[in-house]
Order: C-alpha cells, then sequence, then structure tokens
C-alpha cells in the first residue's frame, strides 16, 4: 500500500466536506415513522461498522498469509479504522431508538464492540513492539472477528438498504430489477 | 498429451443483462443472457476450481428479488454432474474478490486458495476512503474479507506477488493488476506441461467476460477486430486491453484458446449439455485419459 502511486488513506487530498450525507435523508417505505426514522439513521453507522470489520480483517489476513508473520501494518490507515470505529460508538449512543428497533440497535452495539476487541489486540501488538500473534491472540481475534460478521448479517435490512455488499455496479446490477 | 480436463459449470444467470455491462461503449444495444459459472480443472492427481462462486444464502433472496438472479445451484448440486463433491476439491484460483467469485469458500473444507495480495491489499485501502469513494467497493462483501481470515488461520489462503509459474504442475497464474479490479488474475494452463507449451487453455477470469470482448467489430477505428474491453473497470481500460493482449499472447492468438467464463456462446463452440437443473457444462478439453461429459 506505501508503495504505490495513490494516494494514502490519511492524504490530504481526501479532506474536502463529504457531500453523501444527502443519500441517506430518504426515509424507506414500508415501516413506521419512527422505525424509518431510526434506520434512515442508522444505516451510516451500520456501512461504516461493516467496512471497519473489512478493513481489519483485511490487516489481519495479510499479516496471517505473510510469509515473514510480520504485521504489515499501514498504522494510519489503521488509526482511521479506530476513529472510525470511535465515530460509529458514539453516534451508536446519540442515536434514538424506537421500542421495535432495539434489538437491531443492540446487536450493532454488540458488533461495535467486537470490532474495539479487535481493534484493541491490534493495537497491543504496536505498543508492545511485538509483531508475532502467538495462537491464543490469533484464536482472540478471529472470534471476536466472527462475532462481529454475525452481528453484520443479523442486522441486514435490504429493504432499508442496510446490505452487505454494493450490487448496484455489481455483475449483477445491469440485469432486469425486479425489485424497482 | 493432455493432462487436464476442464470444464467451465454454470451455477447460476442473469437472464437479460444489459450488453453495455459486458462490453465497454455498447450502449442501447439491448440485453444478453449472462452466466454465472466457474471452472473445473482435473487431472488424475487434481482437482482444482477457477473460482467459486457466491454463497446464495446470504444474500441469494435480495439478488434474486431485485437483480434477477436466476437458478442459483450450489457447489455440491454443481459438482456432482462431474462425479465430484466439494470435498475432492483440491485447489481454488480465486481471480478477485468480487463476491460472486470469491463467496463460497466455506463449501470447500479440504482445498488450498489463491488470491493475489494486490487485491487484498488495495481493498483493505479503498476501505478507508471517504463514503464519496465507495464506488471503489463495488460486489465487495466485507464477509467474504473475513471469510479469507478464517481460510488464512487454517493454513489454507496463499497470497500471490504477481506471476507464478507451475502453482500446480503446468498450471501458472498472472496478475492483471488495476483491470477488472486491483488484483485480478487470470489462470493459464499448459496442458502438455511444456514452458513452451502448444496446447494452451486460458482462463479468463472477469477480464474477459465474452467472447465480444476479445473479437468485437472494428470499423470504427477501420480494422476487422479489436479488442474492446469488459464494462466494468475498478483500474483502467488500458489494464484490460494488455491483459487482454498478454493472455492472448499465451494462446498463440487463437482465441478460441481465452475462456470467457461469462459467455453463453461457450455451448456453440465447445462440446456442451444442459443438466437437469436447467445449468450448462461446457467441455473445453479432455485429459488423455477421461471420457466425455457431455456427450
Amino acid at each position: 500500500m506505501n508503495n504505490t502511486n495513490i494516494h494514502a488513506a490519511q492524504c490530504d487530498i481526501w479532506e474536502i466536506q463529504d457531500s453523501t450525507d444527502s443519500l441517506n435523508t430518504v426515509p424507506p417505505p414500508g415501516y413506521s415513522p419512527e422505525t424509518a426514522h431510526y434506520l434512515t439513521g442508522i444505516r451510516p453507522v451500520y456501512d461504516s461498522l461493516g467496512r471497519v470489520m473489512a478493513q481489519l480483517s483485511g490487516i489481519f489476513l495479510l499479516y496471517l498469509s505473510s510469509q515473514q508473520r510480520e504485521l504489515p501494518l499501514d498504522h494510519s490507515m489503521f488509526n482511521l479504522a479506530k476513529k472510525q470505529l470511535d465515530d460509529c460508538a458514539e453516534q451508536l449512543r446519540a442515536i434514538q431508538v424506537p421500542h421495535k428497533a432495539v434489538r437491531h440497535h443492540g446487536a450493532l452495539y454488540e458488533m461495535c464492540q467486537h470490532l474495539q476487541q479487535v481493534s484493541k489486540s491490534i493495537d497491543r501488538i504496536g505498543t508492545h513492539q511485538r509483531n508475532i500473534f502467538d495462537d491464543i491472540d490469533t484464536r482472540h481475534v478471529m472470534r471476536q472477528l466472527n462475532k462481529s460478521q454475525q452481528c453484520f448479517i443479523a442486522t441486514s435490512e435490504p429493504g432499508a438498504n442496510l446490505s452487505p455488499v454494493d450490487f448496484s455496479h455489481a455483475c449483477c446490477s445491469c440485469g432486469v430489477s425486479k425489485g424497482a | 498429451m493432455a493432462n487436464y480436463s476442464i470444464h467451465v459449470l454454470e451455477y447460476s444467470y442473469v437472464a437479460n443483462y444489459h450488453k453495455s455491462g459486458v462490453l465497454y461503449g455498447a450502449h442501447n444495444e439491448g440485453y444478453v443472457k449472462l452466466p454465472y459459472c466457474y471452472v473445473l480443472i482435473r487431472s488424475n492427481d487434481h482437482v482444482a476450481l477457477v473460482d467459486v462462486g457466491y454463497n446464495h444464502k446470504d444474500y441469494g433472496q435480495h439478488l434474486a428479488e431485485k437483480f434477477g438472479v436466476e437458478n442459483w445451484r450450489s457447489p455440491k448440486v454443481v459438482l456432482s454432474e462431474m462425479g465430484l463433491t466439494p470435498e475432492d476439491v483440491d485447489t481454488i484460483f480465486i481471480t478477485h474478490a468480487h463476491f460472486d467469485h470469491f463467496g463460497s469458500v466455506e463449501d470447500f473444507p479440504n482445498a488450498t486458495f489463491y488470491i493475489q495480495r494486490e487485491e487484498i491489499e488495495k481493498w483493505v485501502w479503498a476501505l478507508s476512503l471517504p463514503d464519496r469513494l465507495r464506488w471503489l467497493l463495488i460486489a465487495v462483501d466485507p464477509s467474504d474479507i473475513l471469510r479469507g481470515v478464517n481460510l488464512a488461520a487454517q493454513g489454507k489462503l496463499r497470497t500471490v506477488d504477481g506471476s507464478v509459474e507451475d502453482v500446480l504442475p503446468g498450471i501458472d497464474l498472472h496478475l492483471a493488476k488495476d483491470s477488472h479490479t486491483f488484483g485480478s488474475m487470470w489462470v493459464t494452463v499448459r496442458n502438455d506441461g511444456k514452458p513452451d507449451s502448444k496446447d494452451t487453455w486460458v482462463l479468463a477470469g472477469d477480464l474477459v467476460y465474452q467472447f465480444s470482448n476479445i473479437k468485437n467489430d472494428g470499423s470504427v477505428v477501420g480494422v476487422d477486430t479489436m479488442y474492446t474491453p469488459v464494462g466494468l473497470a475498478t483500474g483502467s481500460q488500458m489494464n484490460l486491453l494488455l491483459a487482454t493482449e498478454e493472455m492472448m499472447k499465451q494462446a498463440d492468438y487463437d482465441d478460441t484458446r481465452v475462456i470467457p467464463i461469462h459467455e453463453e456462446g461457450l455451448a456453440d463452440r465447445f462440446p456442451s449439455r444442459i443438466t437437469k437443473e436447467n445449468l450448462r457444462i461446457s467441455e473445453i478439453c479432455l485429459a488423455d485419459n477421461m471420457s466425455s461429459v457431455v456427450s
């Protein structure tokens, strides 16, 4: 990642105002107004948690598949994932949760906690200048990642655009839409 | 002497797919059928696959309802037509990390997987970018990356840096950097096992969707035919064309030797049959000692 001719995640070029929030303001149809409001508000958190899960998974995957077994940690990128995770936790605390969405919100909160555990494990390695996971560390990180994935799948709600994959430009997306 | 049998196995399809998705610039030219397939490479010693399809249980219904993906069948059902089970597969080459190629890894408990390291590294980078750049993440399922972690922890995932020869005897892997995806890969089978093989098959992944990407009408630029890239490139169209040129070079410029898996017309070019599940099997070549499964 560092040896490519592309902008790093922390590059100033990305520091312009994000204009995509407006995409999330249309309430999903078929839900009560309170639930629709919640789903609209929670979507950015859901998306961010999915991305953080993939980022941490990717960093760990690169470590596990490395011949040298060194953690190829792009610290700025890892720090960005940590910041996103902190932001998610804050947003989860701030959002108003209707009665019908309590379990959904609880599952996302649980996902956030699992990912924080993963983040701490990786952080601890950096702090102690220790580039080798032992088996216990590995199992712990994997267990937390897999639990977070279970929460991620459980909180998917395709009708409200809470979907693990952006299919809109995928190989299948040019098919005649049956749902539109 | 041919060491490997090669079959293209359809596991699902989109009946009506915009042609512009297949062929860059083909706007308002109607629809084509887009089969979803993986490729079986089989010898006396190995059962290998190129890609594994997607994990239907996670989002199959969503795909079917919203995007018209039809008739998905599990690897167990698809491989049974070849007299095989997913447990028989020992090697899997993942051409890229899109959900429909990398999604069903858990179905193959005895396989070692190969993927380009570049593909994983740049997905991780892209995940860290702001939301307005999310187009870079299309068709990637975060859970698939986690499935990759599980494979790696079991020692079943090998990341590859660029080209590697003889991953299995006579089978080479090649990187097409910043093309269809960040680190797409194609698989070359030198079926006589020789370094300067005269019996080469190129399994193109999504670097080529259909025959038209290799041989398209070139009248617009005053030639008979020309390469034309697929409709989706996270990298560049130029890199797609350069990869096509390299694949064709390996196939000694015999375009029938570059196999696109999203091509319905494989049935016209190679012996094929339709299974009882209404899915196609195309027989690209047979190893010396193996019998046809389509006739």
